[in-house]
């Protein structure tokens, strides 16, 4: 047993991601990434049959990845998503509010239907890809300083106030 | 390869819904084998969806014209006039549409680029949108299909507040109903509502002047992609394929708007020069069918260079760039010599560029006095038409044939009233639908006096500074749908009518959304035929505004076919109907919350044994069928005007008209409606221990109203009654039985949300 | 300051409060203006004695509400007039504005010290509108512009928000009481961290904050909606329902005053003493 993670994207280009980069380009011209991509984390606990009993919730409501309009895979096989480029270096950040409805909600349906989980935590992974020559401690800092904003004219994807910030998700793929 | 074959294999390799015979059609017009460009063109504007050609012999029954008529069925929205106030006059602009099978396959974009659509509509008519409405069937959450018909309406609520509530324009309700009927086919009807000075009004053609002027045809809004593409022949073809190839896209209310703030600075703008323009929405078609019909509805043709369009997907095929049906686009035909300073407002003011990549305003063809749609891409032509045959469209005449309508009535009727109340507003259809109005954002533009819920209809005081109150509600009934198809039409009107005038306003328009299967099958063409001759003889009775013998004109309104599940069968015949109503002072509207202890409730509109297809019948003793009650179209009217007469006196406390639930369930919702403070209920007078009185759902009303003022009334029509008194008890009760309502409040307001949002469904 | 006190309302691109907002400023007897988003030169050039962030979708929320629209530029002027102690007012998203730019609860200048976090309610999730009971920090109100003549009753006005849950650490809760200017409550007043009384999970109820000062005010609920006594639901229960029944016996319905006037009539009657 353990926990299963599944990454969802859309097949139309992200508007959120959209928005981000311009604000990005915007505001901080010298360190943004060349893309940004943005997923819905889905993490699982436990799921009695593994990536099985992940195929069937995922199958069973649309809520969660509808296939009309977006595609989805298991963390491990994220560069397999449309977009990924392997030349370029990319590094994830996962935002996971403290306190989430949505994840205690559907904790409670799958709970209530019988899904063979005990429970599953929603967050969005954010992919900084940046073009090659760039060291791997410099992009990450970079990350870090573009995601948490701990003041105005500084960072933008997560309010550490109410958000945890997970680096540690890149060193599972 | 001969003419035939060539089309035949392009009807199939592009997956168009057109006829071979449509096809010959075309290419004897261009005469050659057409572009696929024109191919795809053609398909749109002859479609089910824009070209009417099932429908249209059949339409021509409704009543459109009044004397209150500004702009009938035929432009992208209705018009008729409102009110006068500061010099000025202003009209009422209302758009109605259904966004079905798109919502069925993508539940969350198909009801926000439902929203989208129509209030483009009403946006391009040069009107600012003061309203939307949802009115929604979904399929038996409780029923085989029920985690898939929960999941569809969980999308749908989340489409309308993602996209509705961030555009600013507030939800005034709808209605939400579940039936079996609809496992397999949702249906999202939408609509919207604006206002626009009479002097402002804005037409979706190329201006007169434009013979004299060059003028050109400027592309304003998100830049173009691929994912609508065949989105309008989708709507025409039977449900069956769910991958259907990104028929809805991504929709965009930020961006939207935006649009819509710099729409309003560029229309003030050409106004305050004087200058005479055209406006129209991209929908179904996209590029194509906006630059056909602004020049074609103008008589001039057009020449269109697909090269400047902006794109967000490059080396697109030019039929998709002219054809696809990306959302938050608008066309603009203005004066060459102008045309800088409106791109100017766009692109440089409101920085539609740097706001969405691609997005913006652009300048993309010219109106030619040759009459040909020519358009190039890549220095080539790629359509070349003679710009008559886009509008002319087709029409067929569908056979129809008489289904028997069986009445059967139950063997036995068993009442015990407490028990029967309690099933009925604890079932589907009886319980709250505020779980659902919780999404949506109904108040703001500080506009709103009575939100869904609170009063039959919700009102509005769209001018500020204004008193005249805008009341509207939408309503069909697919229990009625089943057992008569004509009654489904006439009570459509006739409920949405007494909505209106329970609040207290009088009816100044209709729209209409017919929602059937497939026109082609003689059974469902008549459900739909008997629908249309319903509404139009509810709507020819029901005129209650303008000179005698004027009907409620219908001013907008769209037909949906192929409604219907992968195994062919139909859905409910679903005559949807909204109706606008206008109270010149809206302090005067009543709500349907009971006032005060000792207020007598007055029936109007005396019971009659006809309980078919009544929430009696099916929750209370499991039948289905029986006497549907029969339309009155006199009747309607002198009730109508009774109880408008009494809000006018100012003497009705509180006003809710009898529907699903009968009598009985109209006055639990009026002691539910009561401050929680100051709880009310009502006593029956005598036993009241007869299922017609109680539950039957002949139309009528019930008014709160003091005993002086039942006794100062000087005319008593015999359709009055006096069915009880208000009491200061939180219950239903007569001389023989008592329903306590604090016993099923909290199941009542909370069941839906239970159901649809908590997945709670094991019983 | 001008001889009738002119209050700036500011729209971003997703802004959709922005007109009721203006008409609830000039309703009370000031002018007001709307500034867009790249409008920084007219807006310093307008010397405004007052602003509102209005309510609505900021970039359509996305990334975090109000997180994009707190790094535009105009609020550059807005951070430096606020800091200067004009009276700044954020609505709902303008809340969220107000939260991201640090402006509130301010303790240190310029860092983000709360936020407007999603919704938190069993069962739910999403944007939920509904009528609310609002308490006045006494403090709030002895020290904002925007609270002086809000009184002593409980204020009931509508939310309308999917993420208005304010958020504070746990180390700070002590500052965060002393920042708090409305809190839900019931009809009569009593507070609990119930839903619905408490409707979003908000830290210490709270449904509005402000900074030290008083002048930065950041409330989750929509004053402009219940300017007037008729914006508000026919069956509201309390104090203001029995307004409704009075002003409609003595046919001045039309015409009372809401709740949600209070606030701005609070500023006006805060810049008549300044004057």
């Amino acid at each position: 047993m353990g926990n299963t993670s599944i990454v969802v994207s859309l097949k139309a280009p992200d508007p959120a991601a959209i928005t981000a980069m311009s604000t990005f380009r915007r505001i901080y011209p010298e360190t943004c990434p060349d893309s940004l991509e943005r997923y819905d984390y889905w993490c699982f606990m436990n799921p009695r049959r593994g990536r099985e009993t992940v195929n069937g919730i995922v199958s069973r409501y649309h809520d969660i990845v509808n296939p009309n309009k977006q595609t989805w895979t298991f963390i491990d096989d994220i560069n397999k998503l449309a977009g990924s480029d392997d030349s370029m270096l990319w590094i994830g950040v996962l935002v996971t509010d403290i306190i989430d409805s949505v994840s205690e909600n559907w904790t409670a349906i799958f709970r209530r239907n019988c899904c063979e989980v005990e429970g599953v935590l929603c967050s969005v992974l954010w992919r900084f890809g940046f073009a090659p020559g760039i060291a791997f401690d410099t992009a990450r800092n970079r990350v870090l300083d573009l995601t948490v904003s701990t003041y105005r004219d500084h960072g933008l994807l997560a309010n550490p106030v109410s958000q945890k910030i997970d680096l540690s998700v890149l060193s599972l793929i | 390869m001969k003419l035939r074959d060539e089309l035949k294999e392009a009807i199939s390799n592009r997956r168009l819904a057109m006829t071979l015979e449509e096809a010959e059609k075309l290419a004897g017009y261009v005469g050659r084998m057409p572009t696929p460009l024109e191919l795809h063109l053609f398909d749109t504007m002859w479609s089910e969806h824009c070209s009417y050609k099932s429908s249209r012999s059949v339409l021509k029954l409704l009543p459109t014209h009044a004397s209150s008529v500004v702009v009938g069925p035929g432009e992208d929205a209705g018009i008729v006039k409102f009110t006068d106030h500061d010099g000025f006059s202003w009209d009422l602009v209302v758009a109605h549409e259904s966004h079905n099978h798109p919502s069925q396959v993508l539940p969350v974009e198909g009801a926000a680029t439902g929203i989208g659509g129509i209030v483009r509509d009403v946006y391009c008519m040069g009107a600012r949108v003061t309203g939307s409405l949802d009115l929604l069937r979904f399929g038996d959450p409780l029923g085989n299909s029920g985690e898939k018909s929960r999941a569809i309406c969980r999308g749908v609520v989340e489409g309308i507040w993602k996209y509705g509530n961030a555009l600013g324009v507030p939800n005034l309700g709808g209605d939400t109903r579940f039936h079996e009927g609809f496992d397999d086919n949702c249906l999202v009807n939408v609509v919207s509502l604006g206002f626009v000075r009479h002097d402002r009004i804005v037409h979706s053609f190329v201006p007169a002047e434009a013979h004299e002027e060059q003028y050109v045809l400027i592309l304003v809004g998100k830049p173009t992609d691929d994912t609508g593409f065949g989105g309008a022949t989708f709507a025409s073809a039977d449900l069956e394929d769910e991958s259907g190839q990104g028929a809805v896209q991504v929709a965009d209310p930020f961006l939207k708007r935006v649009l819509s703030e710099a729409n309003l600075k560029v229309l003030d703008f050409l106004f305050d020069r004087g200058i005479s323009f055209g406006f129209k929405d991209l929908g179904a078609g996209g590029i194509a069918c906006v630059t056909s019909e602004l020049a074609a509805h103008g008589n001039l043709g057009i020449e269109v260079n697909l090269d400047l369009v902006p794109v967000s997907i490059p080396d697109l095929p030019s039929e998709i760039i002219a054809c696809a049906e990306t959302q938050e686009r608008y066309g603009l035909a203005v004066p060459q010599s102008i045309s800088a300073e409106v791109l100017e407002i766009y692109n440089e003011q409101y920085e539609m560029p740097g706001l969405f990549p691609g997005a913006g305003a652009t300048v993309i063809g010219t109106f030619t006095k040759e009459p040909f749609y020519r358009v190039r891409s890549r220095g080539k032509v790629v359509a070349n038409t003679p710009i008559e045959y886009i509008t002319e469209g087709i029409i067929y005449e569908r056979d129809w044939e008489p289904s028997q309508l069986a009445v059967i009535e139950p063997d036995s009727r068993p009442c015990d009233p407490p028990e029967d109340l309690s099933k009925m507003l604890l079932s589907i259809d009886g319980v709250s639908r505020s779980p659902v109005w919780s999404y949506y954002d109904s108040e703001v533009q500080g506009n709103t006096h009575f939100r869904p819920g609170e009063a039959d209809a919700c009102v509005t005081v769209p001018i500020p500074g204004c008193r005249a109150g805008l009341a509207v509600s939408g309503d069909g009934n697919p229990w009625i749908g089943e057992l008569d198809p004509f009654l489904a039409g006439a009570h459509a009107v006739g409920e949405a009518v007494r909505n209106v005038v329970a609040t207290g306003a009088v009816p100044i328009a209709a729209t209409d959304c017919l929602n059937y299967g497939n026109p082609e099958k003689a059974d469902v063409f008549w459900q739909f035929r008997r629908g249309v001759e319903g509404i139009a003889a509810a709507c020819e009775e029901l005129g209650l505004e303008g000179d005698e013998g004027e009907p409620l004109p219908i001013v907008s309104g769209n037909v949906s076919f192929y409604n219907q599940s992968s195994n062919g069968g139909a859905i409910p015949p679903s005559p949807i109907v909204a109706v606008f109503g206008r109270i010149n002072d809206f302090t005067r509207s009543t709500d349907i919350s009971l006032k005060a202890p000792g207020n007598l409730i007055i029936l109007v509109g005396n019971r009659r044994d006809e309980l078919g297809g009544s929430l009696f019948y099916r929750t209370c003793i499991g039948h289905k069928g029986g006497r549907v009650p029969a339309f009155r179209g006199k009747l309607e009217r002198e009730m109508a005007r009774f109880v408008l007469e009494c809000c006018e006196a100012g003497i009705s406390r509180s006003v809710h008209d009898i529907s699903e639930g009968g009598l009985i369930t109209a006055a639990a919702e009026m002691a539910i409606a009561s401050r929680h403070d100051a709880r009310r209920g009502i006593v029956f007078d005598g036993s009241a221990l007869d299922p017609v009185f109680l539950y039957s759902e002949t139309p009528g009303y019930l008014i709160e109203m003091s005993q002086e003022s039942w006794n100062a009334l000087e005319n008593k029509p015999e359709f009055l009654s006096v069915a009880g008194r208000v009491t200061d008890e939180f219950s239903i009760a007569s001389s023989r039985w008592r329903m306590d309502l604090w016993v099923i409040l909290e199941e009542y307001t909370n069941r839906l949300d239970r159901i649809i949002w908590r997945e709670e469904v094991t019983e | 300051m001008k001889s009738v006190p002119m209050v700036a309302v500011i729209q971003f691109p997703g802004s959709n409060c922005e007109y009721e907002t203006k008409r609830a400023i000039k309703n009370s007897g000031m002018d007001s203006f709307i500034y867009r988003w790249n409008q920084w030169q007219e807006l310093r050039d307008g010397q405004p004695d007052a602003y509102i962030l209005p309510g609505g979708f900021s970039f359509q929320d996305r990334v975090r509400a109000g997180a994009v629209a707190a790094k535009e530029r105009i609020m550059d002027l807005v951070f430096s007039e606020a800091a200067d102690g004009k009276p700044l007012l954020g609505i709902c998203n303008g809340a969220q504005i107000l939260v991201e730019s640090g402006l509130v609860p301010g303790w240190e200048r310029g860092r983000i010290e709360s936020a407007l976090a999603a919704n938190h309610i069993n069962g739910r999730s999403g944007y939920l509108s509904r009528w609310v009971f609002l308490n006045v920090a006494s403090k709030a109100q002895r020290i904002s512009p925007w609270l002086g003549k809000t009184g002593n009753g409980v204020i009931p006005l509508p939310i309308a928000h999917a993420e208005g849950r304010f958020v504070f650490s746990e180390e700070n809760r002590g500052r965060a009481l002393n920042s708090a200017a409305l809190t839900y409550c019931d009809e009569e007043g009593i507070e609990s961290s119930d839903y619905p009384i408490n409707p979003n999970g908000s830290f210490l109820n709270l449904a509005a904050i402000m900074n030290d000062r008083g002048n930065v005010l950041a409330m989750m609920p929509h004053p402009e909606r219940a300017f007037w006594l008729w914006q508000l639901p026919p069956f509201l229960p309390g104090e203001w329902g029995d307004r409704i029944d009075q002003s409609f016996r003595s046919g001045s319905y039309a015409v009372t005053k809401g709740p949600g006037s209070l606030f701005f009539t609070s500023l006006a009657d805060y810049f008549r003493g300044e004057r």
